[in-house]
C-alpha cells in the first residue's frame, strides 16, 4: 500500500502545483474560467485520492475547498481580494494536511478549522441566499455526508470485502429540511458501466450498496446484452441496471450523483424523479434499452454481477487517483482541454543519477581514447579518426540530454517561496505581495531542492528586515504593500536567481557600527558600500533591533551564504537606500560538469574554475611589486592585487623567490574581490566532471572537488574563493595567509 | 587452510584477508575488502596527513589512498609497481590501503582472537583490535574504523 501512498502523495504535489498556479493567475486577475476548473479539478483529485487512503480531514477540508470553487466557477461567487485571500489559506491549509498526511502526523484540531469555517460559510452565502434552488441548496448541505461516499471509494480501491459498508456510520439526517423530497417520490438511477469502469477497479455492486444505504432500493439488472457464454470474451459491460429508490428524507438527486461521481464519465447514468404510482421510466435516457429489462430478481443478479467486476478489475488500485484524475477532467467535459499536457513518467532519482554517472564515466573513457589516438604513431587513419570524432560528439549531446532529465523549472520553489511570503508578513504585521519572473528557468533538481532553506531565509528577511512599515512607506511615497520580487534567469552558463524588495535598503550606517561593535572591522578600515552591504553575510551579523519571531533566530545570512557555496554558487548583495536590496545568487546549472582551465603546478594537474577566472598572465607580462615577509602584489590597471603562489598556498612546495617564470590567473571570487594565482603553466580550457572529494574522503581546504583527466589522472579543483585573501576572512585553503588585500590605488 | 576450526563453531567462523608490511602480517575481514589492484599513481593531496598517499581513480571514482606502513608508524613507503592496493569499503566509504603484499585468504574463528599485549604505543592500542595466531605467525587484525582518516585532521 506504501507505493500507492507515495504515489498519490506525489501527485498531491503536482496537483498543489496546479492550484497555486492558478492562485497566481486569480491574484493577477490573469484568470479564466479554465483557471478555476483546473484548480476544482486539483483540489477534486485531491479529495479522492485521500478518500482511497482515509484521510478524513483532508477530505472534508478538500470538499470545502471544492465547493467554494464550485460556486467561482458556477459564478455564484465572484472573485475579490476577500476570496483570492481565502483560496490563499485554504491552499496552505491544504498543503499543510498534505505534508500532515504524507508524514504521518496529526495537526491540531484548531489548525485551519477558522478557514474550514470560513470556506464553508462562503458556501453557504452564496448558496443560502437563492431560496428557490433546492438542488444547489442541498448541494452545499450534503457536504457533510461526503466522507461516507469517499470511504466507500477506499474500500472500493482496497478491493475489500463488504463488510467495511456496513461499518460505515449512517448517514447524518440534513440540516437542510427544506429539500424536494417529500417521501412520495422514487428516483430511477439507469446506470451502465463503460468498461473503463471495471479496468480502473471500481464495482458497481459498491455503489449499489452506497445507494442502498439513502433508502429502500430495488434494483434490475439488464442482461439482454450479454453474450452468450460460449463467446463471452472480456465484454464486462453488457449489463445495464435500472436502480429504483425510494429515498429516506433529505435525499436528494445530488446526493444520488455524489455516489457516482467516482466514475463519472466512466459511465452511462441517468437519473430521474418520479412519483410512486407512476413509476413508468422516462425514455430520455442515454439508456434507451432499458424497458427490455425481464429480470425481476434484481438484488441478486447485482450480485452476481459483482464477482465479474472484481475479476475484471484486475488489482489495478494503483492507477485510481490517477484515473480520478482523468476522470475529473474528463467530467468536465472536452472543451476545456485547451491546455495540452505533455505526457511524463516518473523515474527514481537514483535511476538518473545512475544514468548521468555512466555517461560522465563515458565522456572520460571517450577522451581518453582520443588522447591514447593521438599517441600513436600513425595518426593518418582518418577513418578511425573521423569515429572518434563524430564519438565525441554524440557523448557530449547524450550527456547534455541526461543532464536535462535533472533539470526542472524553479516553478515549484518559487511558489513555495510565494507561501513564505504570505506567512511572514502576516507575522511581520506588514502586507506585501511576491512577483515572480522566469519561473519557466530549469535547474538541477538538487540544486532546486538544496535552495528551499536560503531562499527561505531571505525572503523572511527581506520581509522583516527589507521592507518598512507600512506608515513608513506611505510616508516614503511608497505603496503601502511591499513588492518582493523573485527572478530566474540562465545567464552566461549558470542560473541567476534574484530577490529584490522595495524597502529601505541596508542602512549602512547602521551596519558598520554594528561590525564595529562586533569586532568585524576596525573602525579606520575603508570599505566601500558594496563592501559594507556584503557584511551581512558575515558570521554573527544581524542588526534588528529588536529581535523579531521571524528573522535573528541567531543564523544569519552566514548561513544562507555557505549553503549557496555548498552549492558551487556565489551571493551577491546590492542595495540602494530608500529603494530597496537586491540579492543575487548566481548558481552552476548542473553540479556534475563545469568548464575549467586546466593548470600546471608544482608537478600536479590542476583546475580552475573558469567562472572565476578574470584574464590570464603569461610569464614576463606581469608588473610584479614585493612587499614585506615575501608578499607580492601584481598591478592591474588601477589597483594592486595580491599574488597568491598556488602551489605554496597548498603546501606543495616552498615559496618560489620570484614570479617571473609563472603564469598568472586572475580570479574574482563572490565577494567581488580579486586576486592573482601564480602557477608554473597554463594547459587548456576544458569541460571538466565533478567529483566530490567528501563522498569517500573529506573536505579539503583550498580545493573543491575533483576530476579525472583524458589520462585517467586525478586533477584537483581549486576552490578559488578560497584563493582570494580578504581582510578578517579567514582563508583556510591558504598555509600562509597573505595579509594582502586588494586596495584602490 | 583451515583446519583450526571446528565443525561446530562454524557460526564464528570469518574469512580474513592477510597482507604483509615490511616483516609483520596484518589481515582484514574479507567483508570490508571490494577487490586488490596494483599500484597506480595517485594525486598528492593539499594540506592531507601524511598517511595519505593521495587519491586514486577507481574506474571513474575517485577514493583515497593509505599508506597502512605510515598509518601503523612502520614508517613511509615509498610506493612501486609491486606494492598492492587494497581497496575496502568501511563506514560508507571506499578507500584504498597501500600495502607490500596480500599473503592469503584464511579463515578463522574469532574466538581464536588474542588481546593486543599492552604496550605503550597508543597506535598499537588504537588499531590493532588483536591478533590470530596461525602456523606460528601471528596476525594482526586491524580495527577498520580507526585506520580510517580521521576528520578532525584537516578540519582546523
Amino acid at each position: 500500500m506504501s507505493d500507492l501512498r507515495d504515489m498519490f502523495f506525489e501527485e498531491c504535489d503536482d496537483l498543489l502545483e496546479v492550484l497555486s498556479t492558478g492562485l497566481e493567475d486569480l491574484q493577477n486577475e490573469t484568470s479564466d474560467a479554465e483557471t478555476i476548473n483546473a484548480m476544482f479539478r486539483s483540489v477534486h483529485s485531491i479529495k479522492g485520492g485521500a478518500g482511497a487512503f482515509g484521510l478524513d480531514r483532508l477530505i472534508k477540508f478538500a470538499h470545502a475547498f471544492e465547493n467554494v470553487l464550485d460556486d467561482l466557477r458556477s459564478d455564484k461567487i465572484g472573485v475579490d481580494a476577500t476570496i483570492t485571500a481565502l483560496m490563499f489559506s485554504g491552499f496552505d491549509h491544504l498543503s499543510d494536511l498534505v505534508d500532515a498526511a504524507r508524514d504521518d502526523n496529526d495537526l491540531p484540531d484548531t489548525d485551519g478549522a477558522a478557514v474550514l469555517a470560513e470556506l464553508k460559510q462562503t458556501t453557504q452565502n452564496a448558496n443560502g441566499g437563492v431560496g428557490g434552488d433546492d438542488d444547489d441548496d442541498a448541494n452545499e448541505v450534503s457536504s457533510d455526508d461526503f466522507e461516507v461516499q469517499a470511504m466507500d471509494f477506499s474500500l472500493d480501491l482496497g478491493g475489500d470485502d463488504d463488510g467495511g459498508i456496513g461499518d460505515l456510520p449512517g448517514l447524518p439526517s440534513l440540516g437542510g429540511g427544506d429539500d424536494a423530497t417529500d417521501g412520495a417520490t422514487h428516483f430511477v438511477v439507469k446506470f451502465k458501466a463503460d468498461p473503463v469502469l471495471y479496468t480502473r477497479g471500481h464495482d458497481p455492486a459498491l455503489l449499489f450498496r452506497a445507494l442502498g444505504e439513502m433508502g429502500e432500493l430495488s434494483i434490475e439488472a439488464d442482461r439482454s446484452e450479454v453474450a452468450p457464454l460460449e463467446s463471452l470474451k472480456d465484454a464486462p459491460a453488457a449489463i445495464s441496471w435500472t436502480l429504483t429508490l425510494r429515498p429516506d428524507d433529505g435525499i436528494d438527486e445530488s446526493t444520488i450523483r455524489e455516489i457516482f461521481e467516482f466514475v463519472e464519465g466512466q459511465c452511462t447514468l441517468h437519473i430521474s424523479e418520479t412519483v410512486v404510482e407512476a413509476a413508468a421510466e422516462e425514455d430520455t435516457a442515454p439508456v434507451a434499452d432499458a424497458p427490455a429489462a425481464p429480470v425481476a430478481e434484481a438484488a441478486p443478479a447485482a450480485a452476481a454481477a459483482a464477482p465479474v467486476a472484481k475479476a475484471e478489475a484486475k488489482p489495478a488500485p494503483a492507477k485510481a487517483p490517477k484515473a480520478e484524475k482523468q476522470e475529473a477532467k474528463g467530467g468536465d467535459g472536452g472543451k476545456k482541454s485547451s491546455e495540452p499536457r505533455n505526457s511524463t513518467i516518473r523515474v527514481d532519482l537514483n535511476r538518473v543519477d545512475r544514468l548521468i554517472n555512466l555517461v560522465g564515466e563515458l565522456v572520460i573513457s571517450e577522451a581518453m581514447l582520443r588522447q591514447s589516438m593521438n599517441e600513436l604513431p600513425v595518426s593518418a587513419n582518418s577513418a578511425v579518426s573521423e569515429a572518434i570524432g563524430q564519438l565525441k560528439t554524440l557523448s557530449g549531446v547524450l550527456q547534455e540530454s541526461v543532464m536535462a532529465i535533472r533539470a526542472q523549472p524553479v516553478r515549484g520553489l518559487f511558489q513555495r517561496m510565494s507561501r513564505i511570503v504570505r506567512e511572514s508578513s502576516r507575522q511581520a504585521g506588514k502586507t506585501s505581495r511576491l512577483v515572480m519572473v522566469g519561473e519557466a528557468t530549469e535547474v538541477d533538481k538538487t540544486v532546486t531542492e538544496r535552495l528551499v532553506e536560503p531562499l527561505t531565509h531571505m525572503i523572511r528577511n527581506s520581509v522583516d528586515h527589507g521592507l518598512e512599515k507600512a506608515e513608513d512607506r506611505v510616508a516614503a511615497g511608497k505603496p503601502e504593500m511591499g513588492t518582493i520580487k523573485l527572478e530566474a534567469a540562465h545567464r552566461s552558463g549558470r542560473v541567476v536567481i534574484s530577490l529584490s524588495d522595495d524597502g529601505a535598503g541596508v542602512n549602512r550606517a547602521k551596519v558598520r557600527q554594528k561590525a564595529e561593535e562586533k569586532g568585524l572591522i576596525r573602525p579606520e578600515d575603508d570599505l566601500t558600500d558594496s563592501d559594507i552591504d556584503n557584511l551581512l553575510f558575515r558570521p554573527g551579523f544581524s542588526t534588528a533591533d529588536e529581535i523579531s519571531q521571524l528573522s535573528g533566530r541567531g543564523v544569519g545570512m552566514d548561513v544562507v551564504r555557505s549553503e549557496i557555496q555548498a552549492l558551487g554558487g556565489r551571493i551577491n548583495l546590492q542595495s540602494e537606500p530608500g529603494k530597496g536590496t537586491t540579492i543575487t545568487i548566481s548558481l552552476p546549472l548542473t553540479l556534475a560538469v563545469m568548464e575549467g582551465m586546466l593548470i600546471e603546478d608544482a608537478g600536479e594537474s590542476l583546475v580552475v574554475p573558469t567562472v572565476a577566472l578574470r584574464e590570464t598572465l603569461q610569464p614576463g607580462q606581469a608588473n610584479i611589486h614585493d612587499f614585506c615577509d615575501g608578499d607580492r602584489g601584481l598591478s592591474v590597471n588601477d589597483s594592486m592585487l595580491p599574488i597568491v603562489d598556488l602551489g605554496e598556498a597548498l603546501g606543495f612546495r616552498a615559496p618560489l623567490p620570484d614570479f617571473s617564470n609563472q603564469s598568472l590567473l586572475l580570479i574574482e571570487g563572490e565577494s567581488g574581490r580579486r586576486s592573482a594565482l601564480a602557477v608554473d603553466g597554463i594547459v587548456e580550457q576544458r569541460e571538466v566532471v565533478i567529483k566530490g572529494l567528501e563522498q569517500n574522503y573529506q573536505s579539503i581546504p583550498g580545493i573543491a572537488a575533483a576530476t579525472i583527466l583524458g589520462n585517467g589522472k586525478i586533477a584537483l579543483i581549486v576552490d578559488t574563493d578560497q584563493m582570494i585573501p580578504s581582510p578578517g576572512n579567514g582563508n583556510p585553503g591558504l598555509r600562509k595567509g597573505s595579509e594582502l588585500a586588494e586596495v584602490n590605488l | 587452510m583451515s583446519e583450526q576450526a571446528t565443525q561446530e563453531q562454524t557460526d564464528n567462523r570469518i574469512e580474513i584477508v592477510s597482507f604483509t608490511i615490511g616483516e609483520q602480517a596484518f589481515c582484514l575481514d574479507i567483508g570490508h575488502v571490494l577487490e586488490i589492484r596494483g599500484w597506480t599513481n595517485t594525486t598528492t593531496l593539499p594540506h592531507a596527513p601524511d598517511y595519505v598517499v593521495g587519491m586514486m581513480n577507481l574506474r571513474g571514482a575517485v577514493l583515497p589512498v593509505i599508506d597502512l606502513s605510515m598509518r601503523l608508524g612502520l614508517g613511509k613507503t615509498i610506493p612501486e609497481s609491486r606494492h598492492v592496493i587494497i581497496i575496502a569499503h568501511i563506514d560508507e566509504k571506499s578507500v584504498g590501503f597501500l600495502v607490500d603484499a596480500v599473503s592469503n585468504i584464511i579463515t578463522v574463528n574469532t574466538d581464536e582472537i588474542k588481546a593486543t599485549p599492552e604496550v605503550s604505543s597508543s597506535k598499537t592500542a588504537a588499531f590493532i583490535r588483536g591478533v590470530y595466531t596461525l602456523e606460528e605467525t601471528i596476525v594482526r587484525a586491524i580495527d577498520v574504523h580507526q585506520i580510517m582518516p580521521q576528520e578532525a585532521l584537516s578540519a582546523a
